[in-house]
């Protein structure tokens, strides 16, 4: 069903996102893109049209990682990596996990390894470890819960290298 | 390697019964005559049937693994507006079971019921069925009956059914074996062993799979109020196969059961047997005298249709100090599910995996027992390539670790052992006559075309850049086309194996072919149009199939088992053969030339080597028909034949090779090259061939990297859907590269042999012999498909641990066929 017409917050970061939906409780909804934008469209009715479909531009020192057993397919885990440098030390990090939980989460502890760092490949390797240690992932038909913590080691690492790559 | 001796080349004439020679049409890559209407929607499917009045079934089906059956609560359901009726097996009293049947003494016998009474064996069995005015209100109403279940003890692996203390699935088998056959035990094997310079081991285990075709099962069935026949259209491989099941489960003689099968969007073996929903939907037509419908969606497809391939082998091979394999030893288990299909009984894995196992190779010696065990979970049935994709996964890991033993190779080993063409026609250790095949020169063409003479550089140039990359081999006979004397042997109390086929000539000349065969998306409309217009001179458009109809077309098997170019295709041949007679005995008649001198070609019937004196085929036919007494008595008055042809059997080969490269951080594995070079004799289609082909091999590529049914630890099926069940799609896969090779047997009347399975049945063993080819690097093995990412990270930090890296599987070695191994390889393991 096509829900009617409501007020939303469009969150600009998954700080921002937390936030709102901790202050508003269980009655929060979550709109997002990808899949559910895909399911909305079908619903769409005859005299309704997609005005705007809003995709934030990733931020140069971002990366994506992710991994799935087929071309296309959900991820089992993604690793979304943010970093911010002053010279070649690096400032703030930001990791964001999926497929680890029911919600993407944070990765607070492999973050706070990051600042003061080098991010040379050791700072990126106890980050990844600190990432994989602190997750709970769950177990399913697609990996279990230590394929899975394997899949947060290695993806972290591959997406913070990336990210300071690019950065 | 040395060049392997040439087969007889492609274009030598066929010498087979009935022989037509390779003409016009046959050979061509004629576009699919099918292909206009299923590629626009244009197709008619059995869930495109509904006629006015038609009610909808739904099933209540068994949430549990293993229970009796307390109570069955349908009140709620039967209150629900729009329900007519809800049936339970109290209602199907005397539908008797579904019973396939081996007569050996190795064979526990078991009854499949059509509604479970009393007692459920797995999850998704067929408890109670409603029937309601809607497909909707048939599904809610199906959801509101509640059953009391007593939960019994249940086994959901062989290795728990094994257990001296498992519950027993079925009382008649309380150690769950339903099968257990040994099949042959050469005398002296253990000498032979004790002896060899070698002895070799391999294990492998292969995951339950789904044939998942496109259309899944359905059925609609009526009740003719006026003779009492029931009519079922379903779809399925096997309409007789079907019409025979159904009237002895109620009772009926086979003429009061029509059964029709309209197009079929796939089926891979899982239609080929009877399910309990078809007997299910004709006894519940003519219980109610209404006309019923039931069309599965995918979750049921996936939880409750026929499943294959759960098993499991442990295999020795001796061999000597030339690499020269002298005996085979193999154990043998198959999880064969809750119950036995019909007709082809829980058995059908478990010989064949037995019988079939030496393939390609030169095994003198062998020893194998094979074991089918039940388990609480969904049955089996065959699935393409039955228990060979297995088989030769297990020899061909076996053959990989014997060059790899003999430090000969993975192309080396195989060559030696592989039938030399000089040996044809030969008899395997198991009574099998294999006609003709090209084994060793398949090799040496696809380890060319792979590179395998500089594979070793370039495998240690990746690895320089930390890239993994395998090669894998895998070599194959493929038995097909089975006739009654070859099936005989299984004991199983329906053989099938003949084909019977009726080409009649109308009035315009064209053609309709009645057959017994039943296409499902090989072609058959294109195929056996191009056999019948090289027979009678005449264009493949002009020839239109029948089929799909008990009512209409001769008494068949069906199409399974890569029978229908040879066996239905044989039958069309001869019958084409006797109504090309009789048009050129109308011709001779016609134009005043001996019936010998008469050729049809063209569309015309002309005195050979006077083509200026000729008759229209056209006008023999309408002759024949309009104008008969024109004719001699007994020309004309009419134009058909009918023959039957019951084959030997033919035995295609191929050989497959896959290029993987390992990702040993996420144990992904990515395909980068997969060549196949087969032999499947003369190609009717060469087109249709390399779509069999491609189909083939996606799936077994889906057999070794994505799919798998899993069930947990209490029997409850996790695979219910496309997003769990994984099938590759486009993306997943490399350009499938074809060649042909084309040794035409003797044995059908085309020079063609069957092949619809061969795809399905290389690949798992290609792949996963590529994947350790490239794990052999560090070290690492897998002994199982599909082969997962995790497993393979857990390989690689298990080799890690052990930190004993081997050599690759692939050394050629410097000796040619006839020389020894390197001293320093020669070793016992």
């Amino acid at each position: 069903m096509k829900p009617a017409p409501f007020t939303y917050h469009r969150a600009h970061s998954a700080e921002e996102a937390m936030s709102l939906l901790a202050g508003l409780g269980d009655d929060a909804k979550l709109i997002a893109g990808g899949q559910s934008l895909v399911a909305m469209m079908k619903e769409l009715h005859p005299d309704e049209m997609i005005v705007e479909v809003y995709l934030p531009a990733p931020q140069p020192n971002a990366a994506i990682s992710e991994f799935a057993r087929r071309h296309g397919d959900l991820a089992i885990v993604a690793v979304a990596a943010a970093v911010g440098r002053d010279g070649g030390i690096c400032r703030d990090a930001r990791l964001v996990l999926g497929g680890v939980a029911g919600t993407v989460r944070r990765a607070s502890d492999a973050e706070a390894t990051l600042p003061g760092s080098g991010l040379g490949a050791g700072a990126i390797t106890a980050a990844a470890e600190a990432a994989a240690e602190a997750a709970g992932p769950p177990s399913d038909l697609h990996g279990s819960a230590g394929d899975r913590r394997h899949l947060i080691r290695v993806l972290t690492a591959r997406a913070l290298r990336e990210a300071t790559a690019n950065a | 390697m040395p060049d392997s001796p040439r087969g007889p080349g492609p274009g030598t004439m066929a010498a087979g019964p009935g022989a037509i020679p390779k003409g016009r049409w046959i050979g061509q890559r004629m576009p699919r005559a099918e292909d206009p209407y299923l590629l626009a929607g244009r197709g008619s499917f059995v869930g495109d049937y509904e006629p006015p009045g038609t009610a909808h079934l739904a099933l209540a089906r068994s949430d549990v693994a293993s229970a009796m059956i307390e109570g069955i609560d349908t009140s709620a359901a039967a209150a629900l507006p729009g329900v007519t009726a809800v049936i339970t097996a109290a209602d199907l009293r005397e539908i008797a079971p579904l019973r396939g049947v081996l007569l050996r003494p190795e064979f526990v016998s078991t009854d499949m019921p059509i509604l479970a009474a009393g007692r459920v064996r797995h999850v998704g069995e067929p408890i109670a069925a409603v029937v309601a005015e809607s497909a909707y209100v048939a599904e809610d109403a199906a959801e509101l009956i509640e059953v009391s279940y007593r939960e019994l003890p249940g086994v959901t692996s062989i290795q728990q059914a094994l257990a001296p203390s498992a519950s027993a699935v079925h009382d008649a088998a309380p150690g769950n074996v339903l099968v257990d056959v040994t099949p042959l035990s050469t005398p002296g094997l253990d000498e032979v062993f004790a002896s060899a310079p070698h002895v070799v081991e391999a294990s492998v285990s292969t995951g339950r799979l789904s044939a998942a075709p496109l259309e899944g099962r359905a059925c609609v069935a009526s009740f003719d109020q006026r003779t009492g026949q029931v009519q079922l259209l379903t779809s399925t491989q096997v309409p007789h196969t079907v019409r025979t099941a159904v009237a002895t489960s109620l009772c009926m003689d086979e003429h009061q059961v029509r059964v029709i099968s309209p197009d079929v969007g796939g089926g891979f073996g899982q239609k080929c047997v009877v399910a309990r929903e078809e007997v299910l939907a004709a006894a519940v037509a003519r219980l109610l005298r209404r006309t019923v419908k039931w069309v599965e969606d995918r979750r049921e497809g996936l939880t409750s249709g026929f499943q294959a391939r759960e098993q499991s082998y442990r295999l020795r091979g001796a061999f000597d100090a030339e690499g020269r394999v002298l005996g085979l030893d193999a154990d043998i288990r198959c999880d064969v599910g809750a119950y036995s299909c019909y007709p082809v009984t829980c058995g059908v894995e478990v010989l064949m995996a037995a019988n079939e196992l030496p393939g390609p190779y030169r095994v003198r010696s062998y020893r194998a027992r094979s074991r089918g065990v039940a388990t609480n979970k969904t049955p089996i049935a065959p699935y393409r390539g039955v228990s060979r994709p297995q088989a030769v996964l297990a020899m061909e890991r076996l053959m990989d670790e014997a060059g790899r033993v003999t430090g000969l190779g993975a192309a080396e080993i195989r060559d030696r052992n592989l039938i030399d063409a000089s040996e044809f026609p030969y008899r395997n250790v198991m009574g099998a006559c294999y006609d003709l095949g090209t084994y060793r020169e398949s090799l040496a063409r696809c380890a060319e075309l792979l590179g395998y003479s500089s594979w070793p550089g370039v495998q240690a140039l990746a690895r320089e850049e930390r890239q993994l990359l395998g090669l894998g081999l895998a070599c194959f006979v493929e038995p097909t086309a089975y006739g009654t004397a070859s099936f005989g042997k299984r004991k199983m109390t329906i053989v099938p194996g003949y084909e019977r086929a009726t080409v009649r000539m109308d009035p315009s000349g064209s053609v309709i072919v009645m057959a017994g065969t039943h296409s499902h998306g090989q072609g058959h409309a294109t195929t056996y149009a191009q056999i019948v217009a090289d027979a009678l001179g005449i264009d493949p458009g002009r020839v239109r199939l029948r089929q799909g109809d008990t009512e209409l077309v001769p008494h068949g098997w069906g199409t399974f088992a890569s029978r229908s170019i040879v066996a239905g295709g044989g039958a069309i041949a001869r019958a084409s053969a006797d109504l090309a007679g009789q048009l050129r005995r109308i011709a001779a008649h016609m134009i005043e030339a001996a019936p010998g001198d008469v050729e049809l070609a063209g569309g015309r019937a002309h005195v050979r080597g006077d083509p200026a004196t000729s008759v229209p085929i056209e006008e023999l036919a309408r002759t024949a028909h309009h104008a008969a007494h024109l004719l001699p008595d007994g020309l004309g008055r009419g134009l058909e034949a009918t023959a039957s042809f019951d084959p030997e059997g033919t035995f295609s080969n191929a050989t497959h090779g896959a290029i993987v490269e390992v990702f040993r951080d996420t144990g992904a594995v990515r395909l980068l090259r997969y060549v196949v070079v087969e032999d499947c004799g003369i190609m009717i289609n060469p087109m249709i061939v390399d779509g069999q082909v491609a189909g083939g091999v996606t799936q077994g590529i889906g057999a070794a990297l994505f799919e798998e049914l899993r069930f947990d630890e209490s029997g409850q099926p996790q695979s219910g859907s496309f997003a769990d069940y994984l099938v590759p799609t486009a993306a997943d896969l490399p350009e499938i590269e074809i060649h042909h090779l084309s040794t035409p047997t003797p044995r059908t009347s085309t020079g063609a042999k069957g092949m619809g399975e061969g795809g399905t049945i290389g690949a798992p063993a290609a792949v996963l012999n590529a994947v350790n080819d490239a794990l052999s690097q560090i070290g690492a093995t897998i002994e199982r498909i599909p082969i997962r990412p995790g497993d393979v990270v857990a390989a690689i930090a298990a080799a890690a641990g052990r930190n004993v890296p081997t050599a690759s599987s692939h050394r050629p070695s410097a000796s040619g066929r006839d020389g020894s191994p390197p001293a320093d390889k020669r070793r016992r393991p």
